[in-house]
């Protein structure tokens, strides 16, 4: 008995409503940059941010603001005002105002963004410093689109460790870690123009703490082990030249091993970080002969590097947030102390002994004397 | 009896073995992570070791009555052994299971890709769509079923590539420290395994059709061995990438690892992942539906299983049209198969060969 499948395919394929419901590309609103902000009396603001593909209209990018209680609802009033259908299977930035995350745990606003699998989740995830309206409003004619420029902008920076690269699923990880801490890039507004101004720190609720300096970036970065493809760094001193004056000195740390010990004693945990790095000087003004003075320099970039880690550990302990993730090694090498303390390891993170110690080893000079 | 009718559908060693590892390795796999993470955190790994163990020794006692009667499949031993409808009503049963398998396997395929790809189509004509080549590989019986596993499974190589990739971004501290709280919520959880492993009692039925029986034994084992290695990969990957906290937040921990992955000229990779996938779930679904039908058309003593078969796909597709299981349906399924699946995977075989040992005492030491 042989039956021939092809009617019965051929039937199935004209039914398929595939082909009835065909979408096209420029009668899609894809939100691109999705922006979300409180007002001062505390109701939610959405943005959307959009490309127009159609050469009647002047300006390339559609912007849409709406107040809503959450942003499954907010999407259904942008939909009142965008001529095509929206869908955030494409969304790049999410942008998010710093009064926000102020007042709010961030975690149940994304929530749509993680339980529809449609929608993306390596948008990258942005504090911004202002009134969001400013930056998703803002024209910037000599820059790309602005999620593209906005994307661009971030991922750059964040190669030379001067913020972090935090896309929604990053986020989505650090915060149900119990033992790290989520941290995400932090952008404003300088005469105009956009800027990426450093790292915005959260509690393990989701809610903003602090920031850190586009500066302490790079050593937040090497603190947590990512050195590549390089932390570079400019340090002051006159401890070269002997005559009083400051001068700069900028090295480059192209590659390392960062060393974590974690021992449980006096009731407090204590972590010792060793910092093991090689170095490139890329920049001297200073005017002296450096390779006399090798072992001297060598030590005074390991001082600094120590100098500059303990107090950015300093910040981290007060605010009691760790988002270098000192409780991932509290949990693998202590595991029965961290089980007392790991819903509120912050506490205890802060109450911790940290030391750090920093060999340097530099590797050249660059290739003039 | 007819001795010699399944010489003509005979499968080579590697079809056998492969056959076994395709219906092993299913739904299982895609929500393991999260659910022995749930059971015992990072440790769950060694949980899915252990399985893999019982899973093995299982097995092992299969071939051990199969080779009694070389010959046979279950459908053909049960009556042999318990008398003509004592045998049919455990053929009947071991049947029903084969079929309970199938449509949790069909069933979640279709909700699978209704959640991740097609959203808008109506699951009744995924279901037509799955149902026409799943109808002409198991009309064709198990030589074609051992081909298509085969080559299915040479076709999903690449797979296990792509899912490691996430592994740069993960952090291998989450696996210490080994053995957090003890043994007991380890073996506590390796009853969650089970269902994962699930695939070896079809050996029951594909037996009869190996040409090189002195390898069964062997065979099986290495499928086992073959389905524990991805299970077990794809749960420590999916322990690196998340954290021990997070990873229970989600559904299908494998299928959001693949989240992850994006190229600048694509993204939402898993979606081609999945689409791949569908072919790894049909080598779980397709030879529990041959099984349904084949012991259905035993205990009908229908010769040919094509018949049966029919009125099966056909009322699968009935049954699409009227109801869409929902998700915690879908649970309820699989709920009832990890249940039925332990009696039927686990204590039916030892319990046969017992029986086995204990009828063949009485009459003085000689098989049947």
């Amino acid at each position: 008995m042989k039956c021939t499948p092809l009617p019965l395919l051929l039937c199935a394929v004209f039914l398929l409503s595939g082909c009835g419901m065909n979408t096209k590309l420029d009668s899609l609103t894809m939100t691109l940059t999705l922006g979300l902000d409180v007002t001062d009396d505390g109701k939610l603001l959405m943005y959307s941010s959009s490309p127009v593909f159609n050469k009647d209209a002047k300006e390339h990018t559609e912007v849409i603001e709406v107040d809503a209680s959450s942003l499954r609802e907010g999407r259904y009033k942008v939909d009142l005002f965008a001529s095509g259908r929206t869908v955030g299977g494409k969304i790049q930035n999410v942008v998010i105002g710093k009064k926000l995350v102020q007042q709010k745990e961030l975690l149940s606003f994304l929530d749509v963004l993680y339980r529809d699998p449609k929608n993306s989740t390596t948008a990258l995830l942005i504090i911004y410093d202002g009134p969001v309206k400013e930056l998703i409003e803002s024209k910037q004619k000599d820059k790309p689109r602005l999620a593209v420029a906005i994307k661009d902008l971030i991922t750059t920076t964040a190669l030379d460790k001067q913020t972090v690269k935090t896309n929604l699923l990053d986020f989505h990880r650090t915060l149900f870690e119990k033992g790290c801490m989520p941290f995400a890039s932090e952008m404003a507004m300088k005469n105009g123009k956009m800027t990426v101004k450093g790292v915005a720190l959260f509690n393990n609720k989701g809610k903003y703490v602090t920031s850190l300096s586009s500066k302490e970036s790079a050593f937040l970065q090497l603190l947590r082990n990512e050195i590549k493809p390089a932390i570079p760094f400019t340090l002051r001193t006159s401890a070269l030249t002997g005559n009083g004056k400051k001068e700069n000195i900028s090295v480059s740390l192209e590659h390392g091993k960062v060393r974590y010990q974690t021992r449980y004693r006096n009731d407090r945990f204590q972590f010792h970080i060793h910092i093991d790095a090689g170095t490139i000087i890329t920049e001297e003004v200073v005017n002296v002969d450096m390779r006399k003075k090798q072992k001297q320099l060598e030590k005074m970039i390991a001082k600094e590097i120590e100098n500059k880690t303990k107090a950015l550990i300093k910040t981290f302990q007060k605010h009691e947030i760790d988002p270098i993730g000192f409780g991932l090694y509290a949990r693998a090498y202590e595991y029965r102390k961290w089980k007392k303390v790991e819903n509120d390891w912050g506490k205890a993170f802060a109450a911790a002994d940290i030391s750090v110690s920093a060999k340097v080893n530099i590797i050249s000079y660059g290739v003039i004397n | 009896m007819v001795t010699t009718r399944y010489q003509h559908n005979e499968i080579t060693i590697f079809q056998y073995v492969f056959f076994i590892v395709g219906a092993q390795i299913g739904i299982g796999i895609l929500s393991l992570p999260a659910e022995v993470a749930k059971g015992s955190g990072t440790d769950g790994w060694i949980a899915i070791i252990m399985g893999g163990m019982l899973s093995i020794i299982a097995s092992v006692v299969i071939i051990n009555i199969m080779e009694q009667h070389p010959e046979d499949t279950i459908f053909d031993l049960l009556p042999r052994y318990f008398g003509k409808w004592l045998g049919k009503l455990f053929s009947l049963a071991f049947s029903v299971y084969a079929a309970l398998a199938a449509t949790t396997v069909v069933f979640t395929a279709i909700h699978l890709v209704q959640v991740w790809i097609l959203p808008q189509t109506s699951n009744y004509w995924i279901m037509i769509l799955f149902m026409i080549p799943g109808f002409l590989a198991a009309r064709n019986g198990v030589r074609i079923l051992g081909r298509y596993a085969e080559i299915v499974f040479y076709m999903t190589l690449w797979m296990p590539i792509l899912i490691a990739l996430p592994t740069k971004d993960g952090h291998l501290l989450h696996l210490l420290p080994v053995i957090k709280e003890g043994w007991l919520p380890i073996i506590k959880t390796v009853k969650m395994t089970i269902l994962s492993f699930l695939g070896f009692e079809l050996a029951f039925v594909l037996y009869p059709f190996l040409k090189e029986k002195h390898l069964a034994k062997k065979g099986i084992i290495i499928a086992n061995v073959i389905s524990l290695s991805a299970f077990v990969f794809v749960t420590i990957v999916s322990f690196i990438f998340y954290s021990p906290d997070e990873i229970t937040q989600y559904v299908w921990p494998t299928l959001s690892l693949l989240k992850t992955i994006e190229f600048p000229f694509m993204e939402r990779f898993e979606i081609i992942f999945l689409a791949a996938y569908l072919f790894v779930l049909s080598t779980t679904g397709v030879p529990y539906i041959f099984t349904a039908a084949f012991g259905i058309s035993h205990v009908l003593d229908q010769v040919d299983h094509v018949r049966v078969l029919v009125v099966g796909v056909g009322m699968y597709i009935v049954v699409a049209f009227l109801y869409n299981p929902s998700f915690s349906d879908l649970q309820t399924f699989s709920e009832w198969w990890g249940k039925t699946g332990t009696l039927v995977g686990y204590f039916f075989p030892i319990g046969l060969w017992l029986y086995m040992k204990i009828y063949q005492r009485l009459r003085g030491g000689k098989p049947l």
